[in-house]
């Protein structure tokens, strides 16, 4: 073995962060650098010096992390739940740079220890996510109580604080509004707002139960389809979210009320009392609702209705296509402008659907009272199972056939 | 000897050789290594761990005769440890040499 094959064992066996390998090595250089200008030989020197297997194992002990395959996961688990608490409760530069250093050393030594596991890419995946994490929780510089929250956060990058308010209104406004994203999510005990990527500047201010996120124009400097997350806390009851761009709201338990411009919107898998969504002419998304009202209000753009629940429920639409469909509402009306519009797959008590021009078709129906005001265009009505049918039908009827009504009286 | 015993004779020893004067890994090893009958990685990863640590600090400086080198330096820190560290030693040596019936108090 010659001095490069030496360092070279030597670095493939420790396990150290990389700050300790580079020291390490640099010692062992300079070690033969020193020896060889008193005349001794790379033989001689190696000789002399313990084998690298003894020193790394002795380097791993001293500095590095050890893992074995029964432990690893408990090692991830620890770092995850170190991320977590770091997030939860008021942390310290030094606690976060104690825990990164740990992260890091978790990062060096998964590569090489987990090779041909079977949880090696779930592990790898995790450790991505506590990396990332990590690296927005550098710099935590800055604390402050509110009447009924806790607060802190770090100078750009990750927030959190616990709040145990009833309601809760988010406001997010950017001077550069087709560039941000975001994405409100529920299901934790602390709300957190992610805003990526790190170069992002934004500042945040907090009064009672609102929370205003600014962004500005200058300094963005990021990739497209990077979102900022909010997380909500599991003490609200109502999340209010206003904003102006892109946004995407899933997951919560609780009523959702928001309120945006046009940019677009998705709100999915919501339980609460009350969703309610206005927004201006922006393509919009509402799907897998279960709420006891149910409020929709969009100017003009592409709107989708499905697979909603609700006692009671007001869509409101301007011009443009509309997709309604697999709703069980006890009453539901509909009034929409001109545009394709389709509804369907119903379900209910009494139910008043006022169409505007377009091409329009209402099929698969099955309620109480059905109205169907329709002034002007191409309509297409069949399946309906209802105890009566009313309403006056201006236009052409395209279709109608498949009709089950004890009263008919539409007029046409 | 036990290991931990034996790092932590080693410490003092470390701490005490840079107390007298800041020097390079390679002169500390050369020191150190014959005399306590220890491998030269204890203590390089002892002097890595004691950086880490605050105790001790680097910095570098050219020699007539070869390359720059790092030298280690006891930090603040480092100071009040080894004093520390060195009465924890000499009460515990006089315990001990009490114990072994020495003439030593």
């Amino acid at each position: 073995m010659n001095r490069v094959e030496f360092i070279e064992k030597l670095k493939s066996l420790l396990r150290v962060s990389k700050e300790d390998e580079a020291s390490l090595v640099e010692e062992y250089e300079s070690y033969f650098e020193e020896a060889m200008n008193n005349g001794e030989t790379e033989e001689q020197i190696i000789s002399n010096l313990e084998t690298p297997e003894e020193i790394a194992a002795n380097a791993n002990e001293e500095l590095g992390v050890n893992f074995s395959k029964g432990n690893f996961k408990d090692y991830v688990d620890v770092q995850f739940d170190a991320v977590k608490e770091g997030y939860e409760k008021v942390v310290d530069s030094e606690f976060v740079s104690n825990v990164t250093d740990k992260v890091e050393e978790a990062l060096k030594g998964v590569g090489e220890t987990l090779k041909g596991l079977d949880i090696e890419s779930k592990v790898s995946k995790a450790l991505e996510k506590v990396g990332a994490a990590m690296g927005k929780m550098k710099d935590v510089n800055f604390e402050a109580t509110f009447k009924d929250m806790a607060m802190k956060f770090d100078n750009s990058r990750v927030e959190t604080f616990e709040y145990s308010g009833p309601e809760l209104t988010v406001n997010i406004t950017d001077e550069n509004k087709d560039r941000l994203s975001v994405e409100v999510l529920g299901g934790t005990s602390n709300l957190v707002i992610k805003s990526l990527p790190t170069t992002m500047q934004h500042t945040l201010s907090l009064d009672e139960n609102e929370l205003t996120v600014h962004v500005p124009q200058s300094n963005i400097k990021y990739a497209e389809k990077k979102r900022m997350r909010i997380y909500v806390p599991n003490s609200v009851e109502t999340l209010k979210v206003n904003g102006e761009v892109p946004m995407s709201i899933k997951d919560i338990e609780a009523s959702v009320v928001v309120a945006g411009g046009d940019a677009p919107l998705t709100v999915k898998d919501i339980e609460g009392e009350l969703v309610s969504v206005a927004l201006g002419n922006a393509p919009v998304s509402v799907k897998d609702i279960e709420t006891t009202e149910l409020r929709v209000e969009i100017g003009n753009g592409p709107v989708t209705v499905k697979d909603f629940q609700a006692e009671k429920a007001t869509l409101e639409v301007g011009n443009g296509p509309m997709s309604v469909k697999n709703g069980d509402v006890d009453q539901l009306t509909v009034e929409a402008g001109s545009g394709p519009q389709t509804i369907k797959f119903m379900n209910g008590d009494n139910h008043s659907y006022k169409l505007g021009a377009g091409p329009k078709t209402v099929k698969d129906i099955d309620v109480d009272d059905l109205t169907i005001e329709s002034s002007g265009g191409l309509i297409t009505i069949k399946d309906v199972h209802v105890t009566r049918i009313a309403g006056d039908i201006t236009g052409t009827v395209k279709t109608l056939k498949n009709i089950e009504a004890e009263e008919f009286e539409l007029n046409k | 000897m036990d290991t931990q015993f034996k790092k932590g004779i080693i410490e003092v020893c470390v701490l005490s050789e840079l107390d007298k004067e800041d020097t390079y890994g390679y002169k500390l090893v050369k020191n150190l290594s014959q005399t306590l009958e220890v491998g030269e990685s204890t203590i390089y990863t002892m002097l890595r761990r004691l950086t880490k640590d605050g105790v001790l600090d680097l910095y570098e400086k050219a020699s007539s005769d070869g390359p720059t080198r790092k030298y280690y330096t006891l930090t603040g820190h480092g100071k009040e440890r080894k004093i520390n560290l060195v009465n924890e030693w000499h009460s515990f040596s006089v315990k001990v040499n009490k114990l072994l019936g020495g003439s030593h108090e």
